[in-house]
């Protein structure tokens, strides 16, 4: 074959005529794809290449360039086979073409079961994947290659796990950053400061060019048997606790919070756990092994006066956007509890922090809680997500978790027209309430006299501040999304502090 | 001395049998017949009184030994028969030589065990190595002048200051592991109550002398022993006198002895109440052996723990932290057992553990340090028992199942210590639960009355004629357990489910591939299951030998009755299509 010129050419020749528009078309049916509510302008493929063989691996990067003129980079292999005989899942496909007068399919290499192999094969020393621009390579664990069949891991949001040998696990990245993965700057820092809860990496697949930083594409790492998260364990013990709510004729606080305490699926224990292995991590991240750029610094009251102004921002933005009166209502109330922390003299550290951290990014496994997905909010700048906050923002997104938790697992039970509603919320705050503290408490124990956290009598404050700040996350979420559930990050943010 | 026969009651032994004659063979005597055998653990007092006298006793066990085959039971653990003043339940031993009179003789016990052995079953009993009571002549020799050869027998010391970092287990009970005897005027060292003395196992004659009561009992044909409290046989300065080398050396001179002089088909199951990675160490190695079995003691509370949370972490987390052990080697699983589920004898971890997880909620707190039953502490719920004894039949390891608890017999709190779990079994809704002709005012301890547990509303004969009975389940399942061996001897893998409530795992070996899905949760629960290295293969339900859907390329979903559990053959051959499939 000779030279292509352009990486659609490439496209061209590998099978697909349109590879821009048929690349378009895919993209829009993933549910990995983040630009569905958004007009996309066009599809720019950045590079491409192809390792011949049976089937073809041709590796692309592609620009969406969208109408209001942002734009996001995606990485999408591709394998090609010949049509005769063919045999794929209907979802792999991404388009029938011609290569060399032959019929062929062009598939997502990540659903093609051998494809994938040689895809992963990149860890395992075959040589780099040239790219007409660049290339990839794999570069970490060099483990022998073992012939375990992958499989891809159903039921995934944003990236494509591929999975051999119930041992590891091919975390697939689809939307590019501009620079190397948040994530996995994260897991190494966290690795080389002795912090083992979570799922350690063991090797990358970059995309490298003469011109910018390599680009992460797949990270390999451990695959966590026997694992559940941290959402489905809470919702198991709500389930039983709205069950027994129902059964029992409970009306009074106190005996509501002893209806909670003695109750079967008590998931307290668990949130004990989780609390001491966050403040485990913290500790790690606010550790003399960090690198240099992501060690901890003292907070001031210039990181406090910035911290306020963001969370001021946000607050002004959901505001703008004017979609629900309530929020605006609130908006005082807020305003002042944000201001309140502008005033602290001290703040303890600011670190790195885990960014995103809720239930579902936790895992239950036979060695204790696991904590995953170190991306960080994944609407915010890769720029905002490596920005040092205090520790305290993690502890308010996982205290807002469990109040999120309650809420869902009372939807799920019933609807808000239910005249049980009411009596059954007193039982799901109950509920939140007995966990946080539990969390809270080993939280405060594990870190201990560490200079982490800001002095007792102002911590509260701050805490405070952060999960206004991540209940106008959720509400803005909510908003665009499932406006049905406004509601529930609403009644957070209209309460008095 | 037979025991005494009451009146009107013949005795049951088989006649013209010679006394040393060698007793009947088991057929095709396999050497891991444990590891494929179903064990039943019983009170000879509180079995079946073929005397009338009010006191269970052998005869009246091996007029029982029919039903205990019906059932499908391998083997008998006697609970200790040994002469002793009862004062803990015969784990204090006065003449290792003789049976309690109550019980019957040696011509008993060796009836027993052909009787057994004739109808394929097995019979052990519990051996206490430990520590004697302080009525044996022993003691009271040793005790007597500290120039008696029987006074090394035992452990003394003129102080209380040696041994110090070993705990005291009966700490509600015993302040120190010394007490002062003012007739030997020393202190003498025991682990267990203070009536019952330590025995000196550096001592060689004590050594020699074991041997020999285990040798007597094999003499017999016992096919082997439950041995008490052995992580305690020696003590040494500096350190806990628990799991100590010079106790796994005894263990496994022991096995040699037996294994060579005994046709190796004699079993040593160790009670070591220990964290399993401390309990592998009984099993020794394949090199030097030393016992046959020890009881899995965490996995018991957890299975109670997993059914209050509605989730399978308490009891996968432990199967992942239990070590592997040798080949020959097995895990003796049981529900219940005359013990109390305690916290005395769990190490740090796990006892906190407990404390947190499990002495907090109130209905647990209820069960700790107090002898309940399985129906009981299971709020006599059928299927929440159905679960547990699935679990029991298909988790690795070889079931023991206690004596009643089979047709869910309750218990009574109120007698105190362990006697809540031992009143008479309750065979009929006769006078006495057809247990005894004695007057009642004569019996042991009186049996359960009340409504709901009581002998008239739960008993044997009863349960024997109702079809959909615990009893006629049970059986039911023990005889699909028995069709596959991989049971017992299989590869244990938990499978990845989404779902917290639902436990799902993989028996499997050369030959057999079996899946177990367990529904932890009272409400129904759904489950997808990653079975792809099984496609194109069928699942089969073992009991009613129904094929369900082909396993495919996605996850395979199941959805399972509260309480609830399958268990699925993966079969290889070919299945006939069931009808409509094929078209779609």
């Amino acid at each position: 074959m000779s030279q292509p010129e352009s990486p659609a050419d490439l496209l061209k020749s590998a099978g697909l005529p349109q590879p821009e528009s048929q690349l378009m078309d895919y993209l829009r049916r993933q549910r990995w794809f983040s630009g569905k509510d958004r007009e996309i302008e066009r599809v720019v493929i950045e590079d491409a290449g192809i390792a011949e063989g049976e089937p073809s691996l041709v590796p692309v990067l592609l620009r969406a360039e969208y109408a209001d003129s942002g734009w996001e980079r995606y990485s999408l292999p591709l394998s090609v086979r010949p049509a005769a005989n063919a045999d794929y899942r209907d979802a792999a496909l991404v388009a029938e073409g011609l290569r060399d007068g032959e019929p062929v399919v062009v598939l997502d290499a990540l659903l093609d079961r051998q494809a994938a192999a040689r895809f992963w094969g990149l860890l395992e020393g075959a040589d780099p994947l040239p790219t007409l621009n660049g290339e990839l390579a794999g570069s970490g664990a060099g483990r022998p290659a073992h012939d375990a069949e992958i499989h891809t891991l159903p039921r995934d949001q944003s990236n494509t796990m591929l999975v051999r040998g119930e041992t590891e696990l091919l975390k697939c990245f689809r939307k590019l950053e501009g620079t190397s993965s948040p994530e996995f700057e994260m897991l190494e820092a966290l690795k080389d400061a002795g912090f083992g809860h979570i799922p350690t990496p063991l090797g990358l697949i970059e995309y490298r060019t003469a011109a910018a930083e390599p680009v992460v594409v797949a990270m390999l790492q451990p695959y966590l048997h026997n694992a559940t998260d941290g959402w489905a364990i809470a919702m198991t013990s709500l389930r039983d606790l709205y069950a027994a709510a129902d059964e029992s004729e409970v009306e009074d606080e106190a005996e509501i919070r002893d209806l909670v305490d003695d109750q079967g699926s008590d998931f307290t224990p668990d949130a004990a756990r989780l609390g001491a292995v966050i403040a485990e991590m913290h500790l790690a991240l606010a550790g003399d092994s960090m690198p240099e750029p992501m060690r901890a610094q003292p907070a001031g009251p210039t990181d406090l006066r910035a911290w306020a102004d963001d969370m001021l921002a946000d607050l002004e933005t959901l505001a703008r956007a004017d979609r629900n009166l309530a929020a605006k209502a609130a908006r005082e109330g807020l305003r002042r509890r944000i201001d309140a922390i502008a005033d602290l003299p001290e703040a303890g550290l600011a670190i790195r922090v885990h960014g995103d951290l809720h239930l579902g990014q936790t895992a239950r496994t036979d060695d204790g809680w696991v904590i995953l997905d170190f991306e960080g909010e994944p609407s915010r700048s890769v720029e905002a997500r490596r920005r040092r906050a205090s520790a305290l923002k993690d502890v308010a997104g996982i205290l807002r978790s469990l109040d999120y938790a309650s809420a869902v697992a009372l939807l799920n039970w019933t609807n808000p027209d239910d005249p049980r509603w009411t009596r059954l919320q007193r039982f799901g705050d109950a509920w939140a309430r007995v966990n946080q503290e539990a969390l809270w408490d080993t939280y405060v124990a594990t870190v201990g006299a560490s200079p982490l956290l800001p002095p007792a009598e102002m911590a509260p404050a701050l805490l405070d501040a952060y999960e206004v700040q991540k209940a106008l996350y959720e509400l803005a979420y909510e908003l665009n999304h499932r406006p049905d559930w406004a509601w529930i990050p609403l009644r957070y943010l209209e309460s008095p502090a | 001395m037979s025991a005494k026969r009451g009146p009107g009651k013949p005795s049951t032994r088989p006649q013209g049998l010679v006394a040393d004659s060698p007793g009947p063979a088991l057929p095709g005597a396999d050497p891991h017949w444990y590891r494929h055998a179903v064990f039943y653990e019983l009170l000879v007092r509180g079995f079946a009184d073929g005397n009338a006298d009010g006191i269970g006793d052998l005869p009246g066990l091996i007029d029982r030994l029919d039903y205990l085959e019906w059932l499908g039971v391998d083997c008998l653990w006697l609970l200790p028969i040994n002469q002793s003043p009862l004062r803990d339940g015969g784990y204090d031993i006065s003449d290792y030589y003789s049976i309690q009179p109550e019980y019957g003789d040696e011509e008993d016990l060796r009836a027993l065990i052909d009787e057994a052995h004739r109808r394929g079953m097995r019979v052990i009993m519990d051996m206490v190595m430990n520590h004697t009571s302080d009525q044996h002549p022993w003691f009271q020799e040793a005790r007597s002048s500290p120039d008696n050869p029987k006074r090394d027998w035992y452990v003394w010391s003129q102080t209380k200051n040696r041994y110090t970092d070993a705990r005291i287990i009966f700490v509600d009970t015993e302040p120190s592991n010394w007490t002062w005897d003012e007739q030997a005027e020393a202190y003498y060292w025991h682990r267990f109550f203070s009536h019952q003395p330590d025995l000196n196992y550096d001592n060689h004659e004590v050594r020699a002398e074991m041997v020999k009561v285990l040798r007597h009992w094999l003499d017999l044909g016992l096919d082997g022993f439950r041995l008490d409290a052995v992580p305690y046989l020696y003590e040494r300065e500096g350190t806990s006198s628990e799991n100590l080398p010079e106790t796994h050396t005894f263990l496994a001179t022991l096995r040699e002895v037996i294994d060579r002089d005994y046709g190796g088909d004699r079993v040593l199951i160790a009670e070591a109440n220990q964290w399993p990675e401390d309990v592998v160490e009984y099993f020794g190695s394949e090199q030097h052996p030393e016992c046959h079995m020890c009881f899995h003691f965490p996995l018991m509370p957890r299975m109670f723990m997993a059914l209050r949370r509605e989730q399978r972490y308490p009891i996968t987390e432990i199967l992942e932290r239990t070590p592997a052990i040798p080949g020959f080697g097995q895990w003796g699983l049981f529900l219940r057992n005359h013990d109390e589920l305690t916290l005395e004898m769990v190490t740090e971890d796990e006892r906190d553990y407990m404390w947190t997880e499990y002495a907090r909620d109130p209905r647990m707190k209820l069960n700790l340090g107090i002898r309940r039953r399985l129906a009981p502490l299971l709020a006599n719920g059928r299927r929440q028992m159905e679960l547990f004894y699935g679990l029991l039949l298909s988790l690795p390891g070889t079931p023991i199942l206690y004596y009643g608890d089979e047709i869910g017999m309750g218990d009574n709190i109120y007698l105190g210590d362990r006697d809540g779990v031992r009143t008479p079994m309750q065979w009929t809704a006769d006078r006495n639960a057809g247990f005894s002709r004695s007057d009642f005012a004569q019996l042991y301890l009186p049996p359960l009355m009340d409504p709901v547990y009581g002998f008239a509303a739960v008993n044997v004969e009863g349960q024997q004629r109702n079809e959909s009975s615990m009893l006629h389940w049970l059986r039911r399942f023990l005889a699909v357990r028995r069709r596959y061996q991989v049971f017992g001897e299989g590869d244990f893998e938990a499978l990845d489910a989404d779902n917290p409530s639902v436990f799902a795992f993989l028996r499997s070996n050369e030959n057999q591939t079996i899946l177990c899905v367990n529904n932890l949760s009272r409400f129904v629960q759904p489950v997808e299951l990653d079975l792809r290295r099984y496609t194109d293969r069928r699942p089969v339900e073992l009991l009613g030998r129904v094929p369900f859907p082909r396993i495919g390329e996605l996850p395979y979903f199941l959805t399972i009755a509260p309480h609830s559990f399958y268990w699925f053959e993966i079969s290889d051959a070919p299945v006939p299509a069931v009808g409509g499939e094929g078209q779609g």
